[in-house]
């Protein structure tokens, strides 16, 4: 009896499990997935584990590109802490008589005395370079990925609550509130957003909560679209017979609601919010690169990409790491929100 | 169990009537209002069911035919208050129905249960078997433990004919015949006395129709279930139900039972209905 139990477990395929195993066949996906999850991870937790601080400013270090080494400068043999940390390029030009043979000794981990000064290899590398300010640059990346990845997700999550409600309550009603609630969703359709925004920031300018303000504008306009899917797919599912079942039955309408409606919409509602994370991210950053949105000493990937862009000509790399984390985190994103659709996609899986 | 040949004619008198119908329609109007015109808009009130009087007796079938749009859903719906309720009464065992608040109403929904025309969109896919089948135990048996619940999904599965390990299963992996004998289930499983067949087997094979007809006449001797089955097939309504109303836009335009209905139409909608069946003398000699 129990083996035979063990079998109907087997032959039972929720659509969930369906989807879930489906998804985990397209390779894309998966790998969007791990890739973003891995983002999320390093930017989060990376105060932990990596040694520089995205604030923390050393002038005589800036810009310097990816995986160059640092010199440690110490006036005194004993001192425990270098009192200076200077470019091998200043290192050449101000201390070194022989700069070309001492630079390759100090990266051999000699320590070498110039005059009195002793100089070392320092051990803290900047993987990525340093920006202008000297900041390293991977840890502004990582806290530009908090405010750029968190930006997302709150921004989607108040869409998502906003969005899923109100289309829902639309949907749900139908009639003369449907047309009312959904002209307004049209009214506000048809603002333009950038207008919107620079608007919004003129008028709360030099606001402490200019954070807020982004979520504001992002949320007032991204919930939208959510609305109306859910609005759409509630008023096709409230009309469905096994709706119309339940409720001949008595099922109360909180449980059609729970039971029948709700897991019917989740499908195009993760998908759709999948696909919204890297469209809010992308606006973010479109505001941050106008100048509108985060504020320094924040940072966002809109803004990196931003001060990157003013000094591609000589820094290069300013521009090009932070945008190939953006571009790769979207990417993956995408690919996940794809991957997800082609597996929750009921039609497509039939049979 | 068939009552053949002596059904009685709507228009006796009630002293005739030996029972008590199970349920008494009389003068049921459902109007649905219609708007017209674009910016300024013209509200009408439309009539999708006129005027509508009938009795069903207990552990009979009542036929309700009629072509697309003539009505028969909606008496169905109705009863149920699944469409607005418009003029009339409907006595249900002989309590009033219409002037239940919802609450009082609650009762009627176990003791009625409904079998919907499309296997397919009668059943949230992304439910199992089990939980489709014991929805209305849930609301109408909540005393019920959960192993209770799943020994009589069981035993109902079972009776409409399916293996006991469909429970675990979900909607998509069956057939749709296989549905409508679910569907079947799920109307039994609050142990009703009526069950309105909404054009429960317009959808499916005829070799298919021929089984769930006989799958709800074999349920019908064995627990004394009465129906209204809605159709438009008329050579099914012939083999199914004792008595059979003519609906015309909303009217009923003839009733009474099938066999004199079919051998003798008095009026020309239902000729005209029963001209339009390919093999309908020969059937109809048959019997």
């Amino acid at each position: 009896m129990s083996s035979l139990k063990d079998i109907e477990v087997i032959q039972a395929r929720s659509p969930w499990r369906d989807a879930w195993l489906k998804l985990g066949k397209n390779r894309l996906a998966m790998f969007g997935l791990g890739f973003f999850a891995t983002m999320v991870v390093l930017c989060y937790a990376s105060p932990l584990f990596y040694p520089h601080s995205p604030t923390s400013q050393t002038l005589s270090l800036g810009a310097t590109p990816p995986l160059s080494m640092g010199i440690e400068l110490r006036y005194d043999a004993e001192s425990e802490v270098a009192d200076e940390v200077i470019t091998v390029k200043e290192f050449a030009d101000v201390y070194a008589s022989n700069p070309e043979e001492e630079a390759l000794r100090i990266r051999n981990g000699e320590v070498i005395d110039v005059d009195g000064l002793i100089f070392s290899k320092s051990s803290q590398i900047h993987i990525l370079g340093t920006d202008g300010h000297g900041r390293d640059l991977l840890a502004r990346i990582f806290q530009g990925g908090r405010i750029s990845l968190g930006v997302g997700f709150i921004a989607t999550f108040v869409s998502l609550l906003i969005g899923v409600f109100y289309g829902a309550v639309s949907g749900y009603l139908g009639g003369n509130t449907d047309a009312i609630m959904m002209r307004l969703v049209d009214v506000l359709y048809a603002l333009p957003f950038l207008i919107f925004v620079i608007l919004l920031m003129v008028v709360f300018e030099g606001s402490d909560h200019q954070l807020l303000l982004i979520f504001l504008a992002i949320g007032a306009v991204e919930w939208l679209t959510m609305a109306r899917i859910v609005r759409g797919q509630v008023a096709n599912l409230k009309n469905q017979d096994f709706v119309e079942a339940a409720r001949a039955t008595g099922v109360q309408t909180f449980s059609i609601i729970l039971r029948h409606l709700a897991p019917n919409i989740l499908g195009p509602v993760i998908v759709y919010s999948t696909l919204l994370v890297p469209a809010v991210m992308l606006l973010e950053s479109t505001l941050s690169f106008l100048g509108l949105g985060v504020q320094p000493p924040n940072a966002s990937w809109g803004t990196l990409i931003k001060e990157g862009a003013e000094k591609m000509m000589v820094y290069p790399w300013l521009l090009f790491v932070p945008a190939t984390f953006f571009s790769f985190t979207l990417f993956a994103m995408n690919f996940l929100g794809d991957g997800l659709r082609d597996a929750l996609d009921v039609k497509s899986s039939k049979d | 169990m068939k009552l053949s040949g002596d059904g009685r004619a709507m228009v006796s008198t009630a002293g005739e009537v030996k029972e008590e119908p199970l349920l008494e329609v009389r003068d049921l109007s459902v109007t649905f209002k219609a708007e017209r015109g674009g910016f300024i808009k013209r509200v009408e009130y439309v009539y999708a069911v006129k005027r509508v009087s009938f009795q069903i007796r207990k552990g009979t079938t009542m036929g309700l035919v009629g072509e697309s749009g003539s009505g028969k859903s909606t008496i169905g719906k109705a009863i149920l208050r699944l469409a607005p309720l418009g003029e009339g009464t409907i006595h249900y065992g002989g309590q009033e129905l219409t002037g239940l608040a919802d609450n009082e109403f609650m009762p009627f929904r176990k003791r009625i249960q409904t079998i919907f025309q499309d296997p397919y969109a009668s059943m949230n896919p992304r439910l199992t078997i089990a939980s489709i089948v014991a929805e209305p135990l849930i609301v109408h048996a909540q005393a019920m433990t959960r192993k209770q619940r799943e020994e009589l999904v069981a035993d109902l599965l079972e009776k409409v004919g399916l293996p006991a390990d469909s429970m675990n299963r979900y909607p998509h992996q069956f057939s749709g015949g296989q549905r409508q004998r679910i569907c079947i289930a799920r109307a039994l499983s609050s142990s009703p006395e009526f069950i309105i067949c909404d054009e429960c087997v317009s959808a499916l094979d005829v070799s298919v129709q021929a089984q769930i007809v006989n799958l709800l006449q074999d349920i019908q001797d064995e627990l004394g279930i009465t129906y209204l089955f809605i159709a438009h097939d008329l050579a099914v309504v012939e083999h199914m139900c004792d008595e059979a109303l003519v609906m015309e836009l909303g009217e009923i335009v003839e009733q009474g039972p099938t066999d004199s209905l079919y051998r003798s139409p008095q009026h020309s909608y239902t000729h005209r209905l029963l001209s339009a069946v390919p093999r309908m003398p020969t059937i109809a000699r048959a019997h």
